[in-house]
Parts: C-alpha cells; sequence; structure tokens
C-alpha cells in the first residue's frame, strides 16, 4: 500500500534516499543542487525506483534530467502523487 | 519492490537429472588495443573521473585489425579447452552467444567449431543480447543432461565497437570487445549446473535497441531499474529452487553492466561487496562476454570456490533476464 506523499513525507523519503546514495546529508537541503552533492543520472534512477516503491509516483529518464535541485525533485514528485 | 512470485512456481520439487551438466574449463579472450576513458571521453566531453565515476570503467579492449568475432571467440575457445583438459574432438556441440557476429550467415559457431578442430559438431547461434551466454549455458546443460551431447563449448562473444556510436554518451563509455567462453560436460568434476531461470518482457524493449546495422540507443534511467530488478529476482528465483538462500552463495557472478548496477544488485540482495564480482574496470561491458570473461578471471585468481555455490545472473536487451546456479566440489 503506497504512502501517502505529503510535502513532509517526500522530502523525508528523498533526503534519506539521497544520504543513502552517497550525499552528505548535511548538505541536502531543498536548494542544493545534484551536480554539487555529486548525485548523478543513475543515482536519480535510484532515486525514482524507492519513490514508485514508497509512494506508486512514477519517475521517468525525462521527468529528471531537467531536474537540478533537490527541491525541484520534491515538488515533482509531490506534484505527481496528485 | 522485489516480487516473490517473479518465476513461476514448481510444482513439486523437481528431480535433479540422473546426467548433470559440469563447467570443466574456462577461457576468455581480450584484444590487445586497450582504450582509456580520456580517448573515449574526448570526443564526449567529458573525463576520466566522469566515466569512472558513472561506470566503474577505467579502461576496455577494442577489437583491432586482425579481430573479428570469429577469432575472438576461437581464441576463447580454445583457452576453454586447455584449462579443461578435454581436446576438440572431445567437443560435439559448439554454442556461440552474440549480437555481433560477422555474418548474417554462416553463424558464429560452425566457424568456431571448425577453427578449434571440433568440425561436424552440432552448432549454432544464440542470440538474447546481454542475457545469451547464460540462456546458451541452459541450451547446452540441457543437451548434455538428456544424452544429446556429451561435451559444448559455450562461448560468449561480442565486438561492440561495432555497433556502438562514439558520440552517444550513454552507450560510447560503457560497451567493449572480448569473448569468454566454457567447456561443459556431460559428468564429470568442476562447476555443475543447477537451476537456471529466464525471463523476458517484449512490452518494454523500447530501452534497448539497436536498428540491423545500426547503433545501440538505451535509456539508462530505465534500463538501470529494470537490470537492478530483474538480476534480483531471478537470483533469489534460483536459490528458492535449489533449496539454499543467499547465505550458502560464496560468490555471486552478475553481468558486468556497469559497476553501478553491480553495486545495486549487491546492496538489493543485501550482499557483502566482496561476495559479488565487479572486474568492469578493464573489461568494460562486452555484453555475451562479460559472465564467461568474469567467470575466468575469477579462476584464474582464484576466487572460485574449490567447494561452494557461484550464482551467475544476467539482464539483457529484450528486455531479457535469468540468473544460473553453480555449484562445485559435488560429486556429478
Amino acid at each position: 500500500m503506497a504512502a501517502t506523499a505529503t510535502p513532509e513525507a517526500v522530502e523525508t523519503t528523498v533526503v534519506k534516499s539521497l544520504a543513502e546514495l552517497g550525499a552528505d546529508e548535511a548538505a541536502l537541503t531543498r536548494d542544493a543542487e545534484f551536480e554539487a552533492l555529486d548525485i548523478d543520472s543513475l543515482d536519480l534512477a535510484e532515486l525514482a525506483q524507492i519513490v514508485e516503491e514508497e509512494f506508486g509516483v512514477v519517475l521517468k529518464g525525462p521527468d529528471v534530467s531537467d531536474l537540478k535541485t533537490v527541491g525541484q525533485v520534491i515538488d515533482l514528485i509531490v506534484a505527481k502523487a496528485v | 519492490m522485489l516480487r516473490p512470485d517473479a518465476f513461476p512456481a514448481l510444482t513439486g520439487a523437481p528431480a535433479l537429472p540422473a546426467t548433470r551438466a559440469v563447467v570443466q574449463g574456462l577461457g576468455s579472450a581480450l584484444p590487445e588495443r586497450a582504450v582509456g576513458n580520456d580517448e573515449v571521453g574526448a570526443l564526449l566531453g567529458v573525463d576520466d573521473a566522469w566515466i569512472r565515476r558513472r561506470t566503474g570503467i577505467a579502461s576496455r579492449r577494442r577489437a583491432g585489425e586482425g579481430d573479428s568475432t570469429t577469432t575472438l571467440a576461437t581464441t576463447a575457445a580454445l583457452a576453454a579447452l586447455d584449462d579443461s583438459g578435454l581436446t576438440p574432438d572431445d567437443v560435439d556441440l559448439v554454442l556461440v552467444a552474440t549480437m555481433t557476429p560477422d555474418f548474417a550467415t554462416p553463424q558464429v559457431a560452425p566457424l568456431v567449431a571448425a577453427a578449434i578442430g571440433a568440425g561436424g559438431a552440432g552448432a549454432f547461434d544464440v542470440a538474447a543480447a546481454c542475457t545469451a551466454w547464460l540462456s546458451a549455458l541452459g541450451a547446452a546443460a540441457s543437451f548434455l543432461e538428456t544424452g544429446r551431447a556429451t561435451c559444448a563449448v559455450v562461448v560468449g562473444v561480442e565486438v561492440m565497437s561495432r555497433v556502438i556510436d562514439p558520440l552517444d554518451r550513454s552507450t560510447a563509455i560503457l560497451f567493449a570487445d572480448g569473448a569468454g567462453a566454457a567447456v561443459v560436460t556431460a559428468g564429470g568434476e568442476g562447476g555443475v549446473v543447477g537451476p537456471l531461470v529466464l525471463g523476458s518482457d517484449g512490452s518494454s524493449a523500447e530501452h534497448i535497441t539497436c536498428p540491423v546495422g545500426g547503433v545501440v540507443a538505451m535509456d539508462g534511467h530505465a534500463t538501470f531499474q529494470r537490470a537492478v530488478t530483474a538480476m534480483c529476482e531471478s537470483a533469489l528465483a534460483v536459490c528458492d529452487r535449489a533449496g539454499i538462500t543467499l547465505d550458502d552463495v560464496d560468490l555471486v557472478v552478475p553481468h558486468q553492466a556497469n559497476s553501478r548496477i553491480i553495486a545495486a544488485v549487491g546492496e538489493r540482495l543485501g550482499l557483502d561487496p566482496s561476495r559479488v564480482l565487479d572486474v568492469i574496470e578493464h573489461s568494460g561491458n562486452t555484453s555475451s562476454a562479460t559472465i564467461p570473461i568474469a567467470l575466468a578471471g575469477a579462476r584464474a585468481d582464484g576466487r572460485l570456490p574449490d567447494a561452494g555455490n557461484v550464482l551467475l545472473a544476467a539482464f539483457g536487451a529484450g528486455l531479457t533476464w535469468g540468473a544460473a546456479l553453480l555449484t562445485f566440489g559435488t560429486d556429478a
């Protein structure tokens, strides 16, 4: 049963997952840029898989390829969950 | 989420065949020319650090003037025969897994059979992209277990450089050329071929394509996700059918698609990295050849158990996937 994709829940999952993928947790603010965090497209593919399993929200390659910040991916997931 | 029912349940415990297929010899053949990341990256506007981070690859081999799919396959086959202690006269089946044959016909297998001195052997190619060597191993094992063959040479070989666009960042950094081979016999001492599962999803074929005469196009995002899920589910299904858990597996040898995929498979299965083979650094992704090349290298490095289980897992275009168990140190 997918969890509800509230902004708070999504942010928690995104931050936790990105930290597990190697990002410095202290640096994971909404404005933090993926490039600066050394998060690449394959990390986003892994994140997308976690997000799909947790919230039932599907993020495909083209959805994430233009995203630059943590905040942008959180907002996209919340928007798609509606 | 890994689906426990990803593979159809077998009704009743399957009887083990009276005759087992046994991997007795392993060998590989890589072209001489090593191409580093600086050379590949120069055309793509990326550097060595970028490529290593994204793929785990530092260099890969590319076929040179004298190399062809057939010559690489032949060299690997002879190396495997040498390792097995058997001779070409013993060989009655040659299977070649490849998506880059030298000709539309004749296939690679009869050419290899003739070249190694096993002319007259049954010979055919197996095409299932990066899964193909595993598929070929399954076919060979089935022939051997049923008395339809006694000694098979199973080759995985690719000249991927023929079908890669050097300006496509998602593929040019990954793919490489090379061949690996196993000698698999009916009975004998070595790695006994146990449960083997294969699966496919043609409805998702668009993630990895290559038109005839064209180049490979790959959706990295989707491929990454599907590859990790499929290899994990296949691995668990094979353990289930063998009546073991991953704790009983000494070494997992995934298709060497990308170091990031290998790592993700290991993490998802809860395995310590020391139990997951990753040798992509200097061989790149040689598609159907990665598993036999990795096995041959593991043999040479003493990483195959004298007694224990080695789990193979593959994923490729199709989409296709599968896994198989080799058990060393038991009687066949």
